[in-house]
């Protein structure tokens, strides 16, 4: 089998598609859901409020057409389409800046880290992975709404420089950004990579990172004044603007793919993607592509133990030792970890897609990371229990 | 000068107290659980085996040989020792808590530790003189450390390695002293 | 396969669900370890031919003991049995390589079990042994059964030195009957398959070209003793043998390329790497010169795994610089 390419590129004409469904399955992704079953809803009423950062999925969920809830489970909320077109009234967005705007943002189901007061804004152009054409397709066929998306995203974060990351040759643009070229080669398209890119610094504390197709549901927001409604997700060759919560079978059959037993279904790249257990499950807010990997492409997984060949170490752009920190994981030594520096892992999978031992290292640092996050909360929540029990005595 | 280079040498790799003499195996094992006990253990051993060695020298030299009490050396030597490490211990206990803690157990064991007593003893034996004892017991402490750092770092390693149940912990460590040592073949006759 | 019994009966399809990375290189560890077979096979070809038959039965007999005893390890740990890797075989192989090849059966078969059992199961296998695992075996044989592993005890039947032997104990004179070409070709004396330099070489490169070993530690190991030895013969060109002679002679090319490289007991980053290449190889040289052993380089090898642990802290600055903890925003 052929080593597939990691560079980053879009095939295809820049055309975005349109698939119109009739149901949908909005997944929660540890959102709490705030309709029942039965329930006529209308377009852009919210239908799950996030917990984050107690829940994976942030922003709220809000139903992408007017209709009735079909469903209402632990993992999605079904909506069928149906009843009047009736909207929400939409909001004000023109008035309002800076930490307001997020906030009103955030209850529109845009929610981003970047989304802070910041000196430098990058906006990355490059596909965020290998077997992904997103960001040239929207740069090159929705330029009105990626402009009114930074628009909107340039009065919450109030940049003094504005760059945008292109890959070598590109004639892309966008108002006020500099263009800043970088090698399409994965993972450079990754925020990390693209603020160094930009700026020269690693992980500078005043520049903050959206990709183009965050951009994008930005702008959707901004031109209808509605909640986020839709996403722009690659498949195949073709790039699909899609209401929320399409599900995967129906992005399958549009784009042509074929999915067959043992076959992957991923929602997202092929590196940092995660695998559909069934063609129901929906997309959510962030979803960038839908891939589908045919069975046998790849040596499977295996529980071998860490050869130390040092190819992750070669390969991580973090320049830490991820295959060190996957035996930690693998014998519960997570506070080693910090040792080892996880907290630089930028999550690209790099480690993974070379480990000879065909280790879920990637898997691994994600455990690591949520142990090591799970006991600082709990260490927060201790001091907070202390420091009001020691008010209340006063 | 090219005399205590090779003295060095030979005291550090090719007579290396650990892995050539098998003297001081207790705190090899015990202390190389992980790098910084071990630096801390070599350390307090370096501090201890040159102070006694200096001391038990000239004790040997102005005390035992004069009055003719040969035959107390050992019994002397090791009440010298032990006075040592409770200084030592008293020190450490008020200037570094931490290293004091993470030695736990081990520093009062260096009183009966047969490394520091072998050395002050094999520096009688040789019949160097004072600069002498004190360089070779120097190097020799540096060896026992170079041996208990190489050790600690593996041990480390071998947490995160999918040993047979039965190996976990000292049997592991105890392979490893052996295959430790019989690496250190490699320096055999190079000096005498 | 496995997969198959897990599809249900209502006829849905079932997909694979595993976690990112869902692409890989292809890169496996049967397929690594064959690559290093391959690599192995012009040296293979070369010891048949100028050793005979004797070196076949050596060899055959340390790879299939080393395949036994892996497996006998494994059914003992209640491990799956993972001969079905190669690496085993790897394992035998290089054992072998730096056998006589008049070596009695019990020193090879006591030889190659011991290289497995305590140089590579009795720390959990592959990926956990601390030494180069042929490199256990051979030390323990060389001490223990010092006449049988004597590469001169061949002397009488072949009309081939041992270029490092006869420096030792006869001077630089002796030595200037090995030609460089004498040399390369396996024209001389020593472990029946580290002897031949030539065909290792080539090997070493296959591996560098198919990217299975990095340059960095063969590199620096040869450099390591290429320089040291450069300094001896400059300083007494008529006492030190020359650099050459001692990359040519011994185990260095095999030590340099295929023990050295193994991965387990090898440091990671390019820094590290390259000081456990300079160690290695200078440690050689001193061997060669001031110790009592003709060959160093399995010595010095098993000195540099030591350092291994200790090397490997040597790390540049992460991203975003250490203690600050740097966020993914993407």
């Amino acid at each position: 089998m052929p080593k597939p390419s990691l560079a980053l590129s879009s095939v295809g004409p820049d055309v975005v598609r349109e698939t119109p469904v009739r149901e949908v399955h909005l997944p929660l992704d540890g959102r709490l859901p705030q309709a029942a079953c039965g329930d006529k809803v209308l377009k852009g009423q919210r239908i799950a409020e996030s917990l984050a950062p107690f829940s994976s999925g942030e922003g709220d969920l809000h139903a992408p057409f007017s209709g009735e809830i079909l469903a209402v489970s632990s993992e999605h909320v079904a909506i069928l389409a149906g009843g009047s077109g009736e909207t929400v009234p939409p909001a004000a967005l023109s008035t309002s800046s800076g930490e307001a705007l997020a906030a009103a943002l955030k209850r529109l189901g845009v929610a981003s880290a970047a989304l802070r007061p910041a000196q430098t804004l990058v906006v990355g152009g490059l596909e965020p992975e290998p077997g992904v054409g997103v960001a040239a397709k929207l740069l090159g066929a929705r330029r009105e709404t990626l402009e009114a998306g930074l628009e909107l995203a340039v009065r919450v974060i109030g940049p003094e420089k504005r760059r945008l990351v292109l890959p070598h040759g590109s004639k892309a643009g966008l108002p006020g950004c500099e263009p800043v070229f970088a090698a399409p080669v994965y993972p450079n398209g990754l925020g990390p990579m693209a603020i160094r890119a930009a700026t020269g610094l690693e992980n500078p504390a005043d520049a903050v990172f959206l990709a183009v197709h965050e951009l994008f549901a930005l702008g959707r927001v901004a031109e209808s004044g509605l909640p986020l409604a839709e996403t722009a997700i690659s498949a195949g060759e073709e790039l699909f603007c899609v209401p929320l919560g399409t599900p995967a079978g129906e992005l399958v059959k549009a784009a042509g793919l074929k999915a067959a037993d043992g076959d992957r279904v991923v929602l997202g790249g092929p590196m940092r993607g995660r695998a559909l257990y069934g063609l129901a499950q929906g997309v959510g807010p962030g979803d960038y592509a839908l891939t589908v990997i045919p069975r046998g492409s790849f040596p499977r997984m295996t529980d071998s133990p860490c050869l130390n060949c040092g190819e992750c170490v070669m390969v991580c752009p973090a320049r830490i030792l991820p295959g060190m920190i996957s035996r930690c994981a693998e014998f519960k030594l997570f506070e080693r970890t910090v040792e080892y520096h996880i907290d630089a892992c930028m999550d690209c999978g790099l480690c993974g897609f070379v480990c000879v031992g065909r280790r879920p290292v990637l898997q691994y640092i994600r455990l690591a990371k949520k142990e090591l996050a799970d006991q600082r909360n709990a260490a927060c929540e201790t001091s907070e229990e202390e420091a009001s029990s020691c008010s209340g005595k006063r | 000068m090219t005399e205590y280079f090779l003295l060095i040498i030979s005291a550090i790799f090719v007579n290396n107290i650990l892995l050539a003499q098998y003297l001081g195996n207790c705190p090899f094992l015990g202390c190389s659980r992980n790098i910084g006990t071990a630096a801390g253990m070599g350390a307090a051993v370096v501090f201890v085996v040159v102070m006694a060695s200096g001391f038990t020298w000239a004790i040997q030299r102005y005390v035992l040989v004069p009055f003719s009490l040969d035959y107390l050396q050992t019994i002397v030597f090791i009440l010298v020792i032990a006075a040592l490490v409770q200084f030592v211990e008293m020190f450490l206990k008020k200037a570094a808590p931490p290293l004091y803690k993470s030695l736990g157990i081990f520093l009062p064991l260096i009183t009966t530790n047969c490394a520091v007593l072998g050395i002050a003893i094999i520096c009688q034996r040789k019949d160097y003189g004072i600069v002498k004892t004190l360089v070779f017991s120097f190097a020799s402490a540096l060896g026992f450390m170079l041996a208990l750092l190489l050790m600690a770092a593996i041990r480390e390693r071998f947490e995160l390695s999918r040993l047979p149940q039965s190996m976990k912990g000292a049997p592991a460590g105890l392979v490893m002293a052996g295959l430790m040592s019989l690496a250190f073949f490699a320096f055999k006759g190079m000096i005498s | 396969m496995q997969r198959e019994a897990l599809k249900p009966l209502t006829g849905r399809t079932v997909f694979t669900v595993s976690s990112p990375p869902h692409w890989h290189c292809g890169a496996t560890i049967p397929g690594m370890m064959l690559d290093i077979l391959l690599a192995l096979c012009p040296a293979v070809v070369m010891a048949a031919a100028v050793f005979g038959m004797d070196a076949v039965r050596v060899m055959a007999l340390s790879c299939a003991t080393a395949v036994v005893v892996e497996a006998a390890c494994c059914k003992a740990m209640k491990r799956p049995v993972s001969v079905d890797d190669y690496s085993a075989l790897v394992t035998g192989l290089l054992f072998a390589f730096l056998l006589p090849a008049e070596a009695p059966w019990w020193l090879v078969m006591a030889g190659s079990a011991i290289s497995i059992a305590l140089g590579k199961m009795v720390f959990g296998g592959l990926g956990g042994h601390p030494f180069c695992p042929p490199l256990v075996g051979w030390a323990v044989c060389r001490i223990s059964w010092k006449s049988s592993m004597d590469i001169d005890m061949s002397l009488l039947n072949a009309d081939l030195f041992y270029p490092l032997t006869q420096l030792k104990h006869l001077g630089l004179e002796a030595i200037s009957r090995f030609s460089y070409a004498d040399l390369l070709l396996g024209k001389q004396l020593g472990g029946l398959g580290a002897a031949q330099t030539g065909a290792l070489l080539l090997g070493g490169i296959y591996l560098l070209l198919r990217r299975r070993i990095r340059p960095d530690i063969p590199l620096a190991f040869l450099a390591g003793t290429f320089l040291l030895s450069l300094a001896y013969a400059l300083s007494d060109p008529s006492f030190y043998a020359p650099p050459l002679f001692h990359l040519m002679t011994g185990s260095v090319v095999l030590g340099a390329f295929f023990l050295a490289t193994d991965c387990s007991s090898s440091p990671m980053g390019h820094v590290p790497m390259i000081l456990f290449g300079l160690l290695g190889g200078a440690l050689t040289v001193i061997i060669r010169v001031y110790g009592d052993y003709p060959d160093g380089v399995p010595f010095a090898i098993m000195l540099a795994n030591l350092a291994t642990p200790l090397l490997d802290r040597i790390r540049p600055r992460p991203f975003g610089g250490a203690g600050r903890g740097g966020r993914a925003h993407a």
